[in-house]
């Protein structure tokens, strides 16, 4: 080992990191000369716990996998779930579902927003933002009784029907959103310093984008189109009319730009639901009792788009009322590991942590 | 039941007398330290768990804990207040209890979540501890999962009155003074590589 | 005399965490939200005083934060405060704008002996920056200031001070001004130029092993030494203060407006703030020295 270059651990204890991992960095001066993740820091053996559980017991710890988005997670269980028992569910739970997704969405970029402006010692965004993202959790816990954690999403449909009102109150926010981005846009992405700091770090090449398997803003960054909602149409993406907001820069800027293009396309597509969603229909099918429950010996793949890009769940039942094998993979499982420690060489230890939030690395999701 | 209501009434009663005479025996310089070190609390920024995605909440606009003089500061050396923010992994827990142990005193811990304190969603995980209690020493827990942000504001306003009037016995004294005890429980899941082990004599300074 | 320095030292304590505790409440309005007490950075470092100390990295690491808050005590004692030059002036007429220059760069200097003694690689890394950025600090500002020596012909504070009692340098030199501002910026350490003690990057810089009565020493020492560059900007650009409370008033604008440049920024790289420094202010300080 080099004699000039200082060793530092970028984490897990510090506050330029995203959650509970840490990155080992050798540096000349500082320009980072070689990167390594560490992570397990957080694995609790979620896979082995699901194995243990019944069917519906399973249900109530498959959203703690991702902190930040819980509700991609319970959408993929519950679809994979359907897709084994063949449960088909009403067109007004699909669009409940499609609103949940979309709500959980607009809230994980308020998140990302604070984070990457705080990243750049921009403390203001990221004050408001989580303040926003506060009004909606705040309907979260009108419509299921929790603010972060909402085991909502139930094979089979919802849990509970809207409360009365609930569509209401969330086009009178949507309103109030729809008010509150442009402000974002002259403080924090037209702002002097972010675009001096994010133009042109932390570049992904196109190529090499599809070659390693890279998904979400990290894709539609550098200029590729797709998105599973478009691709690959789940629930009632099919009815809906949006966008998907793709740039060519391939560099942190790009990737700020697409989640900022991702937050108005979700609001369009939370007024069609508003607009379109059935006024009757049974929210929750019939399912068999709890203990009787069995999942036939088959296996399937179910994946949902996050906020963060595509969330993808192998499930296997084999005959038993427990599921025998269930396989989690979330965005960050690439882009925390590969990714990362190939991008963080030649660049500044400043743009550690910019980097980090903006491919939108998540530690539970990559140890489970 | 009404002896037992009686018993507990008097258990109370005799809780409350022990508290004030702790409160009168106080001089008052120590009163007043008491006081600014309740008044003004440096929150060292370690996520541990699912719990850290409450903090930003609480320390942003929507809670704004800084009214209460609490503040997020980056390293141990600067803190008072570690928050375990959920379930700790046997790799996280090392970090814990180095980070612990850097904080100069009087140092306090607040345990976040019911994972913190039985196990709560993991209790049957193999990687993670089930009560943090036997590893370091807590002086507020937290339940839910997730705890509120209100929750975790309320723990702060007991653990300010809790120091400010001096009635709990501080998780670092007995730290301190159990120390062979809680060195026990942390080698026998970690091993003997808890402590910090210095190899080289670096920058010229003798550190035996 | 005596009571003299001993009240400008007793009034640069008390302002400056007035003024840190006006910086957390205005920020925190910025935020939408309610925010601290005024008197929280009373209670902060006299918490932090009455705390244990737990690290021992020889007797450099304690001589440290003291060559600091000395610098910082120093350089507030040759400025003074009032231009009428009867009470408050301190040491001033012993010495003069250069020493004044020169006792602000003792407290980076002692700040890097201390932090240096511990062999925390974080803390050396925000010694680094701090002096690279002040390369970039001292250009405009030195230019600036040796601009107002020559247009005044002297290098003496009350006679600068004395020379403004018609109009403002302000309005006499405003690129000087501009230039001394954005380098003062930099000196307040506030975004865009927060580079030294960056939680997200450096994990607070040459604070990082500083804890108890090391940091409430540490707080202290900025606390003061921030008054006493606002004493000095006013001193040099705003004509000095007539009275206590045109001090207050004169202070009070140019910390406001340092602070809500703050809450607007993002931070620079070291490189790019460098790199600013030297092109825009000195540019605006060379060209407002042409004028003079």
């Amino acid at each position: 080992m080099d004699s000039k270059l200082i060793k530092i651990f970028h984490g897990p204890q510090h506050p330029g990191i995203t959650g509970n991992m840490s990155v080992e960095l050798d540096l000349l001066g500082e320009t980072i000369k070689y990167a390594r993740t560490h992570v397990g820091y957080l694995h609790r053996g979620f896979e082995k716990l699901v194995e243990r559980r019944t069917v519906i017991q399973a249900f109530t710890i498959v959203c703690r996998i991702c902190v930040p988005e819980p509700d991609p997670n319970e959408e993929n269980f519950a679809r994979a779930v359907e897709g084994l028992a063949g449960i088909e569910i009403s067109e007004r739970a699909k669009y409940i579902r499609v609103m949940v997704q979309e709500m959980s969405r607009l809230a994980a970029q308020m998140l990302w927003m604070g984070g990457q402006s705080g990243s750049i010692g921009m403390g203001t965004v990221g004050q408001w933002s989580l303040f926003d993202r506060d009004l909606m959790l705040d309907l979260f816990e009108e419509l299921t009784g929790g603010r972060v954690y909402h085991m909502y999403t139930y094979p089979g449909g919802v849990r509970r029907d809207l409360p009365e009102g609930f569509l209401l109150r969330l086009s009178e926010l949507l309103d109030y959103l729809e008010k509150k981005l442009p402000k974002y846009d002259s403080i924090f992405f037209d702002n002097a310093t972010f675009k001096k700091r994010a133009i042109g770090t932390g570049v992904v090449p196109k190529e090499e984008a599809l070659k390693n398997g890279y998904v979400g803003q990290t894709l539609r960054g550098c200029g590729i189109r797709r998105d599973l909602r478009k691709d690959n149409p789940y629930l009632v993406y099919d009815k809906l009319d949006f966008d998907i907001p793709v740039f060519d820069g391939g560099d942190v800027y790009s990737r700020a730009l697409v989640r900022r293009g991702e937050m108005r396309e979700s609001i369009k597509i939370l007024r069609q639901v508003i607009a379109q969603m059935p006024a009757e229909g049974a929210i929750m099918q019939k399912l068999p009792k709890h203990r009787k429950f069995t999942l036939p010996k088959e296996d399937i793949y179910v994946a949902t788009e996050s906020a963060r890009g595509e969330f993808g769940y192998y499930m296997a039942g084999d005959g038993t009322e427990h599921i025998r094998r269930m396989q989690v993979k979330g965005p960050s499982l690439i882009h925390g590991f590969t990714l990362l420690e190939k991008m963080l060489i030649d660049e500044e230890l400043s743009n550690v942590a910019m980097i980090m939030n903006s491919l939108g690395i998540c530690p539970p999701e990559i140890e489970r | 039941m009404q002896k037992g209501f009686v018993a507990y009434n008097n258990e109370q009663k005799s809780l409350e007398a022990e508290t004030e005479g702790i409160k009168n025996s106080q001089t008052l310089i120590q009163k007043a330290m008491n006081w600014f070190s309740a008044r003004s609390m440096f929150v060292v920024a370690y996520g541990t768990g699912c719990g850290a995605i409450e903090m930003p909440p609480v320390f942003t606009s929507r809670y704004d804990i800084e009214r209460l003089g609490v503040v997020g500061v980056a390293t141990p050396r600067q803190a008072d207040i570690m928050i375990v923010s959920g379930y700790c992994s046997l790799k996280t827990l090392r970090r814990v209890i180095r980070t612990y142990e850097q904080m100069s005193e009087p140092k306090y811990v607040i345990a976040l979540g019911s994972c913190t304190i039985n196990g709560g969603m993991y209790w049957d995980s193999y990687n993670t501890i089930k009560k943090l209690e036997e590893y370091i020493g807590v002086d507020m827990y937290v339940a839910g999962c997730m705890p509120r942000p209100e929750a975790l504001i309320e723990g702060f306003v007991k653990l300010q009155e809790s120091i400010r009037n001096n009635t709990i016995q501080p998780g670092y004294v007995k730290y301190r003074e159990d120390y062979a005890y809680y060195q026990a429980n942390q080698e026998k899941l970690l091993g003997k590589e808890t402590q910090p082990v210095y190899e080289e004599d670096y920058a010229g300074m003798n550190l035996s | 005399m005596f009571i003299d320095l001993l009240i400008m030292l007793v009034m640069a304590y008390g302002f400056g965490f007035l003024y840190y505790g006006l910086y957390r409440n205005i920020s925190a309005r910025v935020h939408g939200r309610f925010g601290p007490s005024l008197a929280q950075s009373f209670y902060d470092s006299i918490k932090l005083f009455t705390k244990d100390t737990s690290t021992d990295f020889g007797w450099m690491f304690f001589a440290g934060p003291i060559i600091m808050a000395s610098g910082a005590i120093l350089t507030v004692l040759f400025i003074p405060y009032f231009n009428h030059g009867e009470r408050l002036v301190g040491l001033s007429p012993y010495g003069n704008l250069i020493v004044v220059l020169y006792f602000m760069v003792l407290g980076p200097l002692g700040n890097a002996l201390g932090v240096g003694s511990h062999g925390n690689p974080f803390g050396a890394m925000g010694i680094t920056r701090g002096l690279t950025r002040l390369l970039g600090l001292e250009m405009p500002f030195y230019i600036a200031v040796v601009g107002l020596m020559i247009a005044n012909e002297s290098a003496d504070i009350g006679t600068i001070m004395a020379n403004q009692a018609e109009t403002y340098n302000i309005i006499a030199h405003p690129l000087l001004f501009i230039a001394a501002f954005i380098s003062f910026l930099g000196f307040l350490g506030k975004s865009p130029f927060d580079v030294v003690g960056a939680p997200q990057e450096v994990y607070s810089g040459p604070a990082v092993e500083f804890g108890g009565k090391f940091l409430a020493l540490a707080l202290s020492q900025s606390a003061i030494f921030s008054f006493a560059k606002l004493l000095l900007m006013v001193d040099l650009f705003l004509g000095g203060a007539d009275s206590l409370w045109d001090l207050i008033l004169k202070t009070f604008v140019l910390f406001v407006a340092s602070v809500f440049v703050g809450n607007v920024y993002g931070r620079f790289t070291t490189a790019q703030s460098v790199d600013f420094l030297l092109k825009v202010p000195t540019v605006i300080a060379i060209v407002g020295l042409l004028f003079v």
